[in-house]
């Protein structure tokens, strides 16, 4: 691989740390496949014996280690094609996911249709830094849509979180 | 069976009250295709409650609105926003969202709506020809051309995905372990379950799909911010030159052998049970940028990229019937929906289903082909209004997106567990943008490995043990075991070949 190529990559992304974790995962679950009756581990083992293998041409291929150019050309590890070109900061990676967290927990606690103009309203509020009647638009317009389509044209009743809602998360 | 029945199917289209129906499948199907994440299967499910009181044949119509127009719906979404509305359609995002981002939806969004009519006609015209003979075909396949045509798919997605051969293979073994989840059919022994109950069935195709899919997106697209149409190297927003949907619609005529070989693929391999549309989207779009002379240019914003999936894609839906409708097999989660309202009205799929409800047959066909049309049209005539969607303010997007595909989600079957695991998916569909592991050799194997399981045992058991020398003794899983061989090199033996020239 040029090293151009890699350089245009985050370090992160192009690091040994990726492929080492899907190794671990890999030998994990090899190791719980092997318990499995005859049969039933059969494909999981093949499966993971074979992803131990390519994970480890992958982690070949990230090195300087002789032979490294060959797994490439074979295999390829090109970065150049990234379907992500930006670099995020951790922080900012963890502040998103936590935002995708967050609706699941609302929707979960106080109900899909409550939960719904609320993360709207709030995301566009305090992470997209609009205007308050912006918010109010667009939590008011999801709204509008999740009662008029699911609750009114389909008749179908959306969660109505674990606040008011009997049997617990064991009902889910 | 024939013409009679076809020309009947359609004149009964023509009814207003029919027509009516159809015509409100595909406004649904639009609909539901341009939100990533819903899609047909949601739309359909959505839908079988909705079909319990209406005439069967109507109930046709109004369903196959709904899987005639979502494969476009989705398309447009995959142009404007790089997030396919179906599964099948993130194919057309290769190419399609470079273009948008170049400022040339507009030509991406005609060529797709062309593609798409004209895939849905040809597929139609191939299917009325292959009919006489599918029942025998089909019938010829056995566990191990099962079984190796999982593998091919497999290996012709891994190998389109340019430059990341081992990657996707890594991805495809996460898919296929996913895909273990549950209690094994062939023994009933649970796997991967950690106990928890919900997971005893497998982890479910809707969820996951928008997991990996529409939140992954969302949550890439809010890190990105901006509008989603920017160039991304100055992050500034590109105007939208819609002008170029003429070009666009032009440009399927100048490429019509792309469209031939897409549509003739995605009737064959949507005939083929297991595999269905996305597997046709790719195996169009891998064989037809490996074969093209600009090869090195797909992926970058070549029309091509998006004429041959959007080709296969809408084609596979007239294949897809036979194994669906004669044999009671579903090629996809979307068919699966759709047995449960054949059965709904009395209509038990198998051979006998030709003879008993010709009709009902064959207005389901008639209307998959015209709703692909009057999508395309429909989709046509608001391109100018859909390109704006790219325009909005990802902030606004992302809330949106994210809120409807959760409902959907949990609409489907009523659980907020499923909630939790599209979650779950988007996290990790997440992680694998950022460490660039494509996700749709994970989606790929995930829906085959279920069928690649089942077939291997089977050829085991049938074989006694000898799986290899049972599968060269099989003419047709020699020629699929050629196949792959070749799919795996192709790649390698072209850059070699380039080097040698380049030397």
């Amino acid at each position: 691989m040029d090293q151009s190529e890699i350089s245009d990559a985050p370090r992160a992304v192009t690091s040994i740390w990726p492929p080492v974790v899907l190794l671990v995962f890999a030998i994990a679950v090899l190791i719980v496949a092997w318990g499995y009756p005859a049969v039933a581990a059969r494909f999981p083992v093949m499966v993971a014996v074979a992803m131990i293998l390519l994970v480890i041409l992958d982690i070949w291929s990230r090195t300087k280690l002789p032979g490294a150019a060959a797994v490439d050309a074979f295999g390829g590890t090109d970065f150049r094609r990234r379907e992500m070109m930006h670099n995020p900061t951790f922080a900012n990676q963890a502040e998103c996911v936590g935002w995708i967290a967050g609706a699941f927990a609302l929707m979960a606690t106080v109900g899909i249709l409550a939960a719904s103009p609320i993360f709207a309203a709030a995301y566009v509020r305090l992470r997209g830094k609009r205007s308050l009647g912006v918010a109010a638009l667009v939590g008011l317009g999801v709204l509008a849509f999740q009662v008029g389509v699911f609750e009114w044209a389909l008749d179908y009743e959306l969660y109505r979180g674990l606040l008011f809602t009997k049997g617990g998360v064991s009902a889910w | 069976m024939g013409l009679d029945a076809l020309l009947e199917a359609f004149l009964a289209v023509l009814n207003g009250g029919s027509f009516l129906y159809l015509m409100t499948g595909v406004i649904l199907g639009l609909t539901f295709g341009v939100i990533p994440g819903l899609g047909g299967t949601t739309a359909l499910a959505l839908l079988i409650p909705v079909t319990y009181t209406l005439d069967p044949l109507n109930a046709m119509y109004l369903a196959g609105g709904v899987m005639g127009a979502t494969s476009f719906g989705g398309s447009i979404s995959a142009i404007l926003l790089n997030t396919p509305g179906t599964a099948p359609n993130a194919a057309t995002t290769f190419d399609g969202y470079p273009l948008a981002r170049q400022g040339k939806a507009g030509l991406a969004i005609g060529a797709a709506a062309t593609a798409s009519a004209l895939g849905g006609l040809i597929g139609l015209f191939t299917l009325l020809l292959f009919i006489p003979v599918a029942r025998e075909v089909v019938l010829s396949f056995g566990s191990s051309e099962f079984f190796l045509l999982t593998v091919l798919g497999l290996a012709a997605i891994a190998v389109s995905v340019k430059g990341k051969l081992l990657r996707g293979l890594i991805a495809a073994c996460i898919g296929l372990l996913i895909a273990f989840t549950g209690a094994n059919q062939f023994t009933g022994d649970t796997r991967f379950t950690g106990g928890i109950d919900y997971l005893w069935d497998g982890i479910p195709l809707v969820p996951a799909l928008t997991g990996l899919f529409a939140i992954s997106q969302m949550i890439e697209l809010a890190l990105k911010g901006g509008s989603v149409a920017e160039d991304g190297g100055r992050g500034e927003a590109v105007k939208m030159k819609i002008t170029g949907v003429g070009s666009g619609i032009l440009s399927v005529f100048q490429h019509w052998t792309v469209l031939l070989r897409g549509s003739i693929i995605g009737t064959v391999i949507g005939a083929v049970p297991g595999l269905g549309g996305t597997v046709a989207a790719f195996l169009s779009y891998s064989s037809t940028a490996q074969t093209a002379k600009d090869r090195d240019t797909f992926g970058t914003g070549n029309i091509k990229g998006v004429i041959a999936p959007e080709a296969a894609n809408n084609a596979k839906d007239g294949g897809s019937l036979i194994p669906t409708v004669a044999f009671g097999i579903p090629g996809s989660a979307e068919t699966a929906i759709f047995l449960a309202i054949l059965v709904l009205h009395g209509m038990e799929p198998g051979p006998t289903i030709l003879l008993q409800h010709e009709r009902e047959v064959y207005g389901l066909i008639v209307a998959l082909t015209v709703s692909a049309v009057t999508a395309s049209i429909i989709g046509l005539l608001l391109s100018r209004v859909l390109v704006l969607i790219t325009r909005i303010d990802v902030n606004i997007v992302v809330p949106v997106v994210v809120l409807l595909s959760l409902t959907g989600v949990y609409v489907l079957e009523g659980r907020m567990a499923d909630v939790l695991l599209a979650v779950a998916m988007g996290i990790l569909g997440y992680l694998m943008i950022r460490f660039d592991y494509p996700r749709l050799t994970l989606v790929i194997a995930f829906v085959l490995g279920e069928t690649a399981e089942r077939s291997f045992h089977q050829i085991r058991l049938i074989s006694d043990g000898e799986v290899f020398g049972y599968m060269l003794g099989r003419p047709i899983s020699v020629v699929l075991i050629v196949a792959i061989v070749i799919t795996f090199l192709l790649p390698t033996m072209r850059s070699a070949m380039a080097r040698r020239a380049g030397a």
